[in-house]
């Protein structure tokens, strides 16, 4: 040990340890790095790690640098600090890449534009809804009122029209209002904490919104009757209906925010005595609704109206009948809604006065153009100079033309009146709009008052940028009383803001702006045009449809309506997605917000390549590549793969395919390992629904499915149908490895094909049915069937894809409830696995020594498998292990993943390794280098063995198999070494190089020389399917029982007990094999969960022939085509339970949601058990009572393997020795049998698309 | 023996040196003189050089020799025995100075013998040393031989040599690795592909005397293949040593053996740096690793390595034959025996030197080389490549010691100097070499990879004009973050030329910032040409060499350029016979 300081805390520490290590370890600081992975060796890159020595000159890369005794070693000095903040800020000067669009950062509330679009896209409303609210908690009304900066961001205005960004935010946010299940948030407990709100508009409830949601007690306080501001006192209904506001509003009220209407802050409610309530905070939010005066002579007459007063007095119903002709003055929104709703109370004309042309003018161009529809007229370049009245009443007005003069403050050019111009209009009411003020006089207070709060020269509060506190302490202020009047979105982002500002004040005292995201932004570094757009298919925006003019301007109805669905679709394809799609899951983001940098600092010269989307799984981007090298080197060193590499040198240098290919062009075996690894956005999975995100997904630990290694990988969903999978950094089996399968697979469980209800067979037909109709089908199916025909006439397949627990009920209810000892699956059928084939031999047809003993072992055999592409993740671990030195032996007729790696490849011809093995065997036995000592003490019958197998020689053997006889005895020597521990595997599905008794010979070999059943030594049998050795255990075969041991009677009866049942069906000792039953026509009927067992035509054949079967999958399969009912299975996403992996790991699948079909896998066999005369399985304690049943047979472990092999004092047979067959032991060439079935192509690719029988 | 010798290494070749070569084959077929080739002799300057001796001790040393001079050095030495005084560069009053002060320890044999001959290396003591190395020292008596002579890495780094021997030695493993890094790669260093065409079994003799010495039998030269003619040189002097005993199993009759392969690098320059070389020989991207572990740990396929450069091997022979004592007498308290330099540049002698150690750089410049080329002044020397540093004048009294030269900002590096006058713009040197730093970084660090380019970028904008206040300090804050934050010698020296250039020349830089002006008149962006029009005699040479018709005027009368037509070719100045065109 050594003893060194780090941050002026002395650590004695491991002088093994890097210095990253040693500090993450000690948890004395988070040490960024990009290029770092634990599963690899220190590379030293991106130079992000670097700390400071004392008297070390340069910085040192923490990740690579182990530390020397005494060394005095500083994390965070400013030198440290300042060289990684320049660090990223040149990595981010070659960054071409949005992580937001340019919407986004438009959008004064920062709203994910980009997400809501992509989920609304796929019809994922509340998703949609949920999204928005992060940020704005009114996105129905945004939807029609929002001034939409984002659309003037948004990139697709280059090509052709913006996308019609809110029409999509207000499609999704109806939708989300109109269904009962509108998305409400869970809220906080309450803490206590009140806070005074004053002003019930955007702001103050938009605070209130986010406060509650953190357990604070907002009170709202509000001056006039109802609440929102003006949201409902300055827009009409026609744009905004007050009831989709009044939704909007409740829902945010009835998370509990207390309101007082009515109450207006004067000499009652002054802040002082607010504060004095036990409020702990304020923030006022009163708005800007004063109407500013035109200034001219005779304002205050009759018939003229301030503009935002008219629109109040409409929203109270005190609307004054206007009539004849109203001229509005004014320009923005206010103008344009008081004319058109001047026209709806009545007025015969409206004219708007406004002393700029239109393109200076500031209300919404759509608003101004339905203006015009509706027949307002608008006289630009004028402006009103007195009014003229009589009597106290309006009228005319007497007016000047303008002309458009030098530009002022604003940039838009200051309008100058025309001597002479002047003119008359005539007029019956004028209403002017020009602008707002806000009422401080409330906050004035009463006698005494409040102490002042500063107000600015402009009649607005003093609030601080970003934090929005005022002068007075717990006092913060937001929205159109601090800017003056703007746009709703405007309040609505200071409205959440500022409630992060109190509860901070809250709970520390202090506050601070909240540091800003870093947004790297292509514009940052060359502005994008349409040059950059060219691959965007040219597509006007979808129009809006409005009510006829007609129609609309007698009536305050609604005059925008929605988008369609079909709209919404196309729509949102429009975006052209410009946002990063793993943003804020990017480190290089993360550090860039942490450090501050500036993507602008160093800008020059960046690289642009196109991006590579060629792959099916992966897409490149190689613009956002920072040259980490994590994915090369997982590629290189971990898979041994090497499909990406650095191309190029200096500046240019970039992480891609050599040789100019696509990625899809290289050996690319898809695991996507590269992509988990990348701590950017510069590898991303495709994903298989359309949009590229970004997507929020939750995290779910769960196990894959796709093979017998079991690996733990997490599910990132959003919903039960959409999701996606990444591996889980969890240590055994897979370390975070994933291989095609498992990372992949899942997109065929996303099909739109799945089954989802039950089918029955109507007059030939299957048709779609309910739940009851199908269990009630079953009823009389099995009732009939039982009746006509003996007991034993029914099998139940399932399989070896089920949980342990499912497979354990399924066996249960055929052997207790159907009385039928027919069991098993037809998986091993099909793919000719010898399943049984050591059962005699060692008790047991499974392996007996885990990774530990792979890991500790001399040497390995592989045999009858290439593991790199039947089980990826366990193949890649043995060729990393070979690569370091392990000595191995493979037999395979052809070169596969593994024979470049070993030290021995002995290429027998298919379907020779028996005759190989045999060789070998005999070359041991007759120089006597078998394990006499063993042989005598753990074996039987080997002298016979002996006999036989020693008549055979080794050129016999190298003519039939074709391996070299040096070689054979080469392997001899290699495996008789002294001391040798050895380690065989072998895979019982695999089809390539199987010969028939290979595995008895495999077995008989390391009896021969005791290595099995010794440490470190024995046989690792996989298998593809994920949990046969579940199915073992859980006694789902016809002579196992659970627990994975054979049928004896002291077993038979301790069942016999525990299931309360005479289990005649086993007693009777029936030994023809169950799918023998089946091609015999010994069988009436079947059940069949989750087997297609019909893609081969004659099992489809006999299936067929059969009085009534029932059919469970997850798809319509060829076999579900003939049942009488099927059944949907749930997938193992949305599964509960444990499967086995080939080690006996037992491990817990973690349900995604409820069950998409309504009902679990689990109860479905229960609910079968039930009907077939079963009882006492229902419901919630179903889980748990099958759990506690099974514990008396399988004890849920970690591993049956862990630490030692199995079987070290004694197999499982009834003597506890190993006996030795004799098998066909010849060699002639007549032994020698080519397997059934040949798979010669893809294994892995014409695998998946088998998974689940498609 | 009557010989004339043509120097033909590839400086030789490319003067013409083959066509002098046959011109003599041609002509020397009647005399009992025999024509060899010999190495590079060192004066670069007056390539072609043909010596010719008569047998009797004495040889004559002819530079800038042609074909068409061939005949008359036959006919009159070579027959007539009268040497032709007036091209002889080594008679009387001639360049003296050149071989006066310098020691050629590395460069003994070459421009002596036939490089292409062992029997001429082993008649000038070659493989004495390897034999008494084999026959009369243990391994730990050659290394301590070397540790004795002080003799440091002279491939830039100046690691004691003796003591990497020794680490290396004492790594565990019975594989061991010997190699000769030879990817000589600075702009205008050439001194070991020299030695490899002029003395390759030295180099040789030197690795085999190393294997020996840390228990290694097989060795690689990592070579550029740009050096063709030293790669055939190695090859053939390979073969050779592998068919005299040399090579092999039983070397000298000894339990030692021993092989040479040869690796021929692609040329990228940061294979120089050890880890990335070993990569590159192992078949990956020459990209640098991290160390530790070193290679005297861990290097060539996790072996230990020993990585010495081609000049380094090449003193290694004469300090065991010599002793270590002969060689330490040379030099300084820090830095003993003699160093090589490649001198380029704005020098009257441009050529290969090997001087001790201890000398100063004015004494090499102005000595040894003659001084400043049309007598200008002298300015600055860039020492170590690009990786090294500028050192101006004022500092020309520097010692050529490991420790002196760093306190400047410079290194020893590999041995290039490339020296300046006042004709030359520092801040375009800095750009010349950070532009060639530049696109050779491997693109693995950061602040190498993108730091390097900015600053470069920061050079060019200020070249041409476009220069910021802020500039100068951009590139210090910079340029210091590079070189404590990369992982290699290339990135860690890579900002070298800017910071010295900026350390001693920050005036120059200011100039082309806030002047917009380029003192030394180089960089053409903040050029103005001008005509002084009382020196103009409107002869109209430059109107009419104008590409762009920027000059106007009546003949005889003072001539204009219209700056706004003027493209600063300056090809005005190049024709102007009265001067009358200024740069500004």
């Amino acid at each position: 040990m050594i003893n060194i300081t780090i941050n002026g805390q002395k650590i004695t520490a491991d002088p093994n340890l890097t210095i990253l290590e040693i500090v993450h370890q000690n948890r004395l600081d988070k040490i960024p790095t990009l290029c770092f992975d634990p599963k690899l060796p220190p590379f030293g890159a991106c130079f992000l790690c670097v700390v400071e020595v004392a008297s070390v000159p340069r910085l040192l890369p923490a990740c690579a640098t182990k530390p020397m005794d005494g060394w005095v070693i500083q994390t965070r000095s400013p030198k440290v600090v300042d060289a990684r903040k320049t660090c990223l800020e040149l990595l981010v000067s070659n960054h071409y890449a949005d992580c937001f669009g340019a919407c986004r950062l438009n959008c004064p509330a920062d709203v994910d534009i980009q997400g809501y679009l992509s989920l609304t896209h796929l019809g994922k409303y509340h998703e949609a809804v949920r999204l928005i609210k992060e940020k704005n908690p009114f996105p129905s009304v945004c939807g029609r009122v929002c001034t939409r900066k984002c659309e003037l961001g948004c990139r697709r205005k280059l090509v052709d029209d913006a996308v019609g960004i809110d029409y999509v935010k207000r499609f999704a946010a109806d939708k989300d209002m109109e269904d009962d299940d509108m998305w409400t948030p869970e809220t906080k407990p309450r803490n206590g904490n009140k806070v005074a709100i004053v002003g019930g508009g955007p702001a103050g409830l938009t605070c209130a919104y986010y406060l509650v949601l953190e357990g604070y007690e907002p009170t709202v306080y509000e001056a006039l009757p109802e609440l929102g501001g003006m949201l409902r006192y300055g827009i009409p209904e026609y744009r905004l209906p007050k009831k989709v506001l009044d939704r909007e509003i409740s829902w945010i009220t009835d998370l509990g925010v207390e309101v007082h209407t009515n109450t207006p802050l004067g000499p009652d409610l002054t802040i002082d005595n607010l504060m004095g309530q036990g409020y702990r905070a304020a923030f006022i939010g009163l708005g800007a609704q004063l109407a500013k005066s035109m200034g001219v002579v005779n304002e205050h007459v009759k018939r003229v109206l301030g503009g935002v007063d008219f629109l109040r007095e409409v929203a109270l119903d005190k609307a004054p009948k206007v009539y004849g002709r109203v001229v509005v003055v004014g320009g923005g929104n206010t103008a344009i809604d008081a004319a058109r709703t001047s026209l709806r109370l009545g007025a015969e004309e409206v004219v708007v006065l406004y002393r700029r042309t239109r393109a200076e003018m500031p209300a919404n161009d759509v608003e101004i153009v339905a203006a015009e529809e509706e027949g307002v007229k608008i006289h630009y370049l004028a402006a009103p100079v007195k009014i003229n009245s009589e009597n106290g009443e309006l009228q005319s007005m007497e007016c000047i033309e303008m002309e458009l003069g030098e530009p002022d403050a604003s940039g838009r050019r200051r309008p100058v009146t025309k001597k002479g111009s002047e003119f008359v209009l005539e007029c019956n009411w004028v209403i002017s709009a020009i602008g707002q003020d806000s009422d401080l006089s409330g906050l004035k207070g009463g006698d005494g008052g409040d102490p002042e709060i500063e107000i600015s020269k402009w009649n607005t509060i003093m609030a601080q940028e970003g934090t929005f506190n005022t002068n007075r302490p717990g006092v913060f202020a937001g929205g159109d009383v601090v800017t003056g009047p703007a746009d709703a979105i405007d309040a609505i982002a200071a409205g959440r803001l500022a409630a992060f500002a109190i509860m901070q004040y809250i709970e520390t005292g202090h506050f601070q702006k909240l540091r800003p995201i870093f947004a790297s932004l292509r514009d940052n570094l060359k502005k994008v045009t349409i040059e950059d757009l060219t691959h965007i298919e040219r597509s006007t925006r979808n129009i809006v449809h409005e009510l006829p003019v007609a129609e609309r301007i007698r009536t305050f109805q609604e005059v925008e309506l929605p988008y369609s669905v079909e709209q919404v679709i196309l729509e949102t394809c429009r975006c052209v997605e410009c946002g990063c799609a793993v943003s804020l899951a990017c480190q290089l983001q993360d550090y860039c917000t942490e450090y501050g940098a500036d993507q602008k600092r160093f800008v020059g010269e960046f690289k642009r390549h196109p991006v590579d989307a060629s792959h099916p799984y992966i897409i490149l981007e190689p613009n956002k590549c920072i040259n980490c090298g994590r994915c090369v080197r997982t590629c290189a060193d971990i898979l041994d793969v090497s499909a990406l590499g650095f191309v190029y040198r200096g500046f240019k240098t970039i992480v891609k395919p050599s040789m100019e290919k696509h990625l899809h062009e290289t050996n690319c075996v898809s695991c996507g390992n590269c992509v988990d690894v990348c701590p950017t956005g510069a590898i991303v999975n495709k994903m298989p629904w359309g949009r590229s995100g970004p997507w929020k997904m939750e995290k779910v630990k769960n196990v894959c499915n796709f093979c017998s290694v079991g690996c733990n990988i997490e599910i990132n969903a959003l919903s039960p149908d959409l999701f996606y999978v990444t591996g889980a950094f969890a240590g055994e089996p897979n370390f975070g490895e994933l291989c095609v399968k498992g990372r992949y697979g899942y997109q065929q469980l996303l099909k739109s094909s799945r089954l989802n209800k039950p089918y029955v067979r109507k007059e030939g037909q299957l048709v779609p049915a309910t739940w009851d109709e199908a269990w009630q089908k079953i009823k009389s199916g099995l009732g009939n069937l039982r009746a006509e025909n003996p007991d034993g006439s029914i099998m139940v397949a399932a399989s070896p894809k089920l949980t342990d627990e499912e497979l354990y009920l399924a066996g249960k209810m055929a052997r207790t409830v159907l009385k039928t000892g027919a069991i098993g699956s037809f998986h091993h059928e099909l793919s000719g696995a010898d399943r049984h084939g050591l059962d005699a031999v060692i008790g047991t047809t499974s392996s007996t020594c885990g990774t530990k003993d792979l890991e500790n072992a001399d040497l390995v055999l592989v045999v009858n498998s290439d593991p790199t592409t039947e089980n990826p993740v366990f193949g890649w671990r043995l060729k990393r292990l070979m690569k370091a030195g392990k000595k191995a032996i493979v037999i395979s007729s052809s070169e596969n993943g593994l024979t470049r790696h070993a030290s021995l490849w002995l290429d027998a011809r298919r379907g020779t390794a028996s005759t190989l093995l045999n060789g070998i065997i005999a070359g041991i036995v007759r120089s006597g280098k078998e394990d006499a000592n063993y042989l005598n003490s753990r074996t039987v019958n080997f002298d016979r063995f002996k006999r036989v197998i020693t008549q055979i020689n080794l050129d016999e053997t190298s003519v039939v198999t074709g391996a070299h006889p040096d070689k054979i005895e080469q392997a001899v020597s290699m495996i008789t070494a002294a001391d040798q521990k050895v380690v065989a595997v072998y895979n019982l599905d695999s089809r390539i190089d199987r010969s028939p008794n290979d595995l008895k010979a495999l077995t008989s070999l390391l009896l021969v020389t005791g290595k099995i059943g010794t440490i470190d030594s024995g046989l690792i049998l996989l298998t593809d399917q994920c949990n046969s050795r579940g199915m073992e255990l859980a006694g789902f075969e016809q002579h196992l029982l659970p627990g994975g041991v054979t049928v004896d009677p002291e077993m038979v009866a301790k069942l016999s007990h525990i299931w309360n049942d005479g289990l005649d069906c086993i007693k009777q000792g029936d030994n023809v094999p169950t799918m023998q039953k089946l091609r015999d026509g010994m069988i009436k009927g079947a059940m069949i969960f989750g087997e297609n067992p019909a893609i081969d035509p004659s099992w489809a054949k006999r299936l067929e022939q059969l009085e009534f079967l029932v059919v469970a999958d997850i798809y319509l399969t060829e076999t579900a085509v003939l049942a009488d009912v099927v059944l949907p299975l749930n997938s193992y996403v949305e599964d509960e339970g444990t499967i086995t992996n080939w080690e006996g790991r037992r491990q817990t699948l973690v349900p995604l949601g409820k069950p998409g079909t309504g009902v679990t896998n689990l109860q479905m066999l229960a609910n079968i058990y039930g009907i077939a005369g079963g009882n006492g399985l229902r419901d919630e304690a179903l889980f748990e009572q099958i759990t506690r049943e099974m514990e008396l047979f399988v004890p849920k472990r970690e591993s049956e393997l862990d630490n030692i092999g199995r079987f070290v004092s004694r197999f499982p047979t009834s003597d506890g020795k190993a006996h030795f067959e004799v098998y066909g032991t010849g060699v002639s060439i007549t032994d020698v049998r080519v397997p059934d079935v040949l798979v010669l192509d893809e294994r892995t690719n014409s695998r998946l698309s088998q998974l689940f029988g498609q | 023996m009557k010989t004339v010798m043509v120097g033909l290494a590839t400086c030789g070749i490319s003067a013409g040196g083959e066509r002098v070569y046959k011109a003599f084959q041609d002509e020397l077929q009647n005399t009992d003189f025999v024509l060899k080739e010999t190495g590079c002799i060192g004066m670069c300057y007056r390539e072609v050089l043909v010596s010719v001796s008569n047998g009797n001790g004495t040889s004559y040393l002819y530079g800038e020799i042609t074909p068409d001079r061939v005949k008359r050095i036959v006919t009159e030495h070579v027959i007539g025995n009268k040497p032709i005084d007036e091209w002889l560069v080594s008679g009387e009053n001639r360049e003296i100075g050149f071989f006066e002060k310098q020691h050629r320890i590395v460069l003994r044999n070459c421009g002596v013998i036939d490089p292409g001959s062992l029997e001429e290396y082993v008649a000038a003591g070659g493989y004495q040393a390897l034999e008494k190395a084999l026959k009369m020292m243990t391994p730990e008596q050659v290394i301590d031989e070397v540790s004795k002579s002080g003799l440091r890495g002279r491939g830039g780094a100046g690691f004691p040599t003796g003591r990497k021997w020794s680490l290396t030695r004492a790594s565990k493993g019975t594989k061991k690795y010997i190699i000769c890094n030879a990817d000589e790669g600075d702009p205008g260093a050439f001194m070991d592909r020299s030695v490899l065409e002029g003395d390759p079994h030295a180099v040789m003799e030197g690795m085999m005397i190393a294997a020996y010495a840390i228990g290694a039998d097989e060795a690689y030269i990592y070579c550029r293949a740009e050096y063709p003619k030293a790669i055939a040189r190695l090859r053939q002097a390979i073969m050779q040593a592998r068919k005299a005993g040399f090579l092999g199993d039983h070397i000298l009759g000894s339990g030692f053996k021993f092989e040479i392969k040869i690796k021929e690098g692609a040329g990228a320059f940061v294979c120089g740096e050890e880890t990335a070389l070993m990569a590159s020989i192992e078949g990956h991207r020459g990209m640098p690793r991290i160390r530790p572990p070193f290679p005297a740990q861990s290097g060539l396929w996790g072996k230990p390595t020993n990585i010495n450069n081609v000049e380094t091997f090449a003193n290694i022979p004469w300090i065991v034959l010599n002793g270590g004592g002969a060689f330490a007498a040379f030099g300084t308290d820090d830095s003993k025996g003699t160093k090589v330099f490649a001198m380029a540049g704005k020098v009257k002698r441009t050529g290969l030197v090997e001087v001790p150690m201890g000398l100063t750089i004015n004494e090499i410049i102005f000595e040894v080389c003659g001084g400043i080329m049309n007598d200008k002044k002298f300015k600055a020397v860039q020492m170590g490549g690009p990786s090294g540093g500028c050192i101006p004048a004022g500092l020309g009294e520097t010692k050529i010691d490991y420790q002196q030269i760093n306190k400047t900002g410079a290194i020893m590096g590999s041995g290039g100097m490339v020296v300046m006058d006042e004709t030359t713009c520092m801040v375009d040197v800095a750009k010349f070499f950070l532009a060639f730093t530049q696109v050779e970084s491997c693109g693995k660090c950061t602040f190498c990879r993108i730091g390097t380019k900015r600053m470069l970028e920061i050079l060019e904008r200020i070249t041409s004009g476009e220069g910021k206040e802020e500039d100068i300090d951009t590139l210090a804050q910079l340029g210091e973050q590079i070189k404590i934050a990369t992982l290699c010698g290339l990135g860690q020296s890579a900002p070298n030329p800017v910071l010295t250039t900026i350390r001693y020349f920050r005036d120059e830089y200011e100039a082309h910032i806030r002047n917009k002006k380029c003192p030394a008149h180089v960089c053409t962006p903040l050029l103005t040409y001008l005509i002084d029009a009382e020196k103009c005699n409107g002869c109209t040479l430059c109107v009419r060499s104008c590409p762009t018709n920027a000059i106007v005027g009546e003949k005889k009368q003072a001539h204009f350029i219209n700056q706004d037509l003027c493209i600063k070719c300056g090809k005005c100045f190049t024709v102007c016979n009265q001067g009358a065109i200024v740069k500004d």
